[in-house]
């Protein structure tokens, strides 16, 4: 984990709403995994607190993130401009639970913002057999990332709510009825990253088909670190009690079993 | 070199309870060393699974905040926390602990008299525990607590006082005449969100600094023990603010959140005045 004030090598607009940032910094570059985050200090003035953002990629001496213009937070990183520095905390969390054993292959399921950390576990993960990415959004202006998760290898499925691009409808509905149309000799292992909503039903439909699934949560956070516990999740315990966990430290990722939606 | 009751600090910049969790979670960012003391998370006697989500809001110049005071229990921190931190850290930690009541209040006091530490920090102004009256807001509720843990331990005593309140000097003075080595304010105040439903929290943040800074001052000029001055500090001009105010020592709040390193930046600020 590291403090640095990290450079802007580039900031742009790849479709819609969602924007790429890309920060020198290569500490954090060097040390970041797939499912982890970074806080980020978009100004002094309008904003109080960090931001968290997924890491979605790194290079030898870079690392980049992915957002969507949601609030003021965004809306300010998304005029930062090239060449001036923002204060980062990073990488944070734990990240995706891989390599697979050679029995499973992966599945990607991503909605919205959440194609980020699996776009960059895609990069990273090994598996048997040709790996799945879902990817869900709103409307065809906001899709992103199809063809870099092709280039990986990945066999892709982009579902679009309004029916403007790719299959229609949400993730989730593509999700199940992927499971139910396709045949597999080696067993799917279930990696998701979205809203919480979403997360909830692919672990239900995971957990009905008696797969493996991880789920990167997202979560307001204070202080990104484990301290405030402000970001918690309920979790179970054990059979009659919960625990809250925190997402920024015991998390971003965890076993979708723990979870108590 | 600074002194509150018998704990002496190498400087006068202490990180505030709630907002540096067992200091351990700071280790890779901060050198801990440097720091004047570390106020931990609130201790109850047994764990506390804290509030429900939200917990976290930003506001402009601040934050409102729900925790409900999660934390490991009395045991564990005992166990486990505190041997960790103070493998990494030779300095002083103050213990911030919390209760339902006088008699949880001694327990945990009598089982950190086993304990090497610099301080009991006393919270008795957290706003976000429903159905519990805040104790700091009655003078008389806050001497029979005080009182009653004084006669059980000669750790340093800090009482930590809410803002919500008619007149904060006597309450402060009902610590002082009760044996409490020190105050330490403000606490968050009281606060609401409205988002669906009203949610319940403390307000802490640059956007309270004012009033702390008033009651400081208040304070000051009503109880002879030390006061460690704190809310929204943010940067050295705070601070020293706070020091001009009447305060012996600040802590930084939510600043810790904001930026890991202030703490220090401001200590080697002090350092050059």
């Amino acid at each position: 984990m590291y403090q640095i004030d990290a450079k802007i090598i580039s900031n742009k607009k790849i479709s819609e709403k969602y924007f790429l940032v890309t920060f020198l910094g290569d500490k954090i570059a060097r040390k970041s995994l797939p499912g982890q985050f970074v806080m980020v200090k978009v100004d002094n003035e309008k904003t109080f607190l960090r931001r968290p953002f997924s890491i979605c990629s790194t290079g030898e001496k870079t690392f980049s993130i992915l957002f969507k213009v949601v609030g003021i937070g965004t809306e300010i990183l998304s005029k930062r401009k090239v060449g001036g520095t923002l204060n980062i905390i990073g990488p944070l969390g734990n990240g995706y639970h891989f390599p697979l054993s050679t029995s499973h292959f992966p599945i990607f399921v991503a909605g919205g913002t959440g194609i980020a950390s699996l776009l960059f576990l895609a990069s990273k993960i090994k598996s048997p057999q040709k790996p799945i990415a879902l990817l869900g959004f709103k409307t065809k202006s906001e899709i992103l990332f199809e063809t870099e998760f092709k280039k990986l290898g990945c066999e892709v499925i982009v579902s679009t709510e309004d029916g403007s691009y790719g299959k229609k409808g949400f993730i989730t509905d593509i999700f199940k009825k992927f499971l139910l149309s396709t045949s597999y000799s080696l067993l799917p292992a279930v990696y998701a990253c979205g809203p919480k909503p979403m997360l909830k039903k692919i672990a239900e439909i995971s957990k009905k088909h008696k797969l493996k699934c991880y789920v990167s949560l997202e979560e307001k956070m204070a202080c990104g670190i484990g301290a405030c516990m402000g970001c918690v999740v309920r979790t179970q315990m054990n059979a009659d009690e919960f625990e809250y966990k925190k997402v920024c430290k015991d998390g971003t990722v965890f076993d979708a079993k723990e979870i108590i939606w | 070199m600074v002194k509150i009751g018998k704990l002496k600090l190498k400087n006068p910049v202490l990180v505030a309870s709630g907002t540096f969790g067992y200091g351990i979670e700071y280790k890779d960012l901060v050198d801990l060393d440097k720091l004047g003391a570390i106020i931990t998370k609130t201790i109850t006697l047994e764990p506390r699974e804290g509030n429900p989500q939200p917990r976290i809001f930003e506001i402009p110049y601040g934050m409102i905040n729900s925790i409900g005071l999660q934390n490991v229990g009395l045991k564990k921190f005992i166990d486990e926390k505190l041997p960790e931190l103070k493998k990494i850290t030779k300095t002083p930690i103050i213990v911030s602990i919390g209760g339902g009541t006088i008699t949880e209040y001694v327990r945990i006091v009598e089982k950190l008299n086993y304990e090497n530490i610099g301080g009991i920090e006393l919270n008795i102004s957290c706003p976000n525990i429903m159905g519990k009256k805040i104790v700091s807001q009655s003078a008389k509720e806050t001497y029979k607590l005080i009182n009653a843990v004084r006669k059980k331990t000669n750790h340093t005593v800090i009482t930590k006082l809410s803002p919500n309140v008619t007149d904060i000097t006597e309450i402060a003075k009902s610590a002082e005449d009760a044996g409490s080595d020190a105050v330490s304010l403000i606490n968050s105040f009281p606060a609401m969100i409205y988002s669906q439903s009203p949610i319940f929290g403390g307000l802490s943040g640059p956007c309270i600094k004012h009033i702390a800074l008033r009651m400081v001052y208040l304070v000051s000029q009503t109880v002879k023990i030390p006061i460690i001055g704190m809310g929204g500090i943010m940067n050295t001009k705070d601070a020293l603010e706070f020091f001009n105010a009447g305060a012996k020592a600040v802590a930084v709040g939510c600043a810790n959140f904001v930026n890991p390193k202030i703490a220090i930046k401001i200590i080697e600020r002090l350092k050059k005045k």
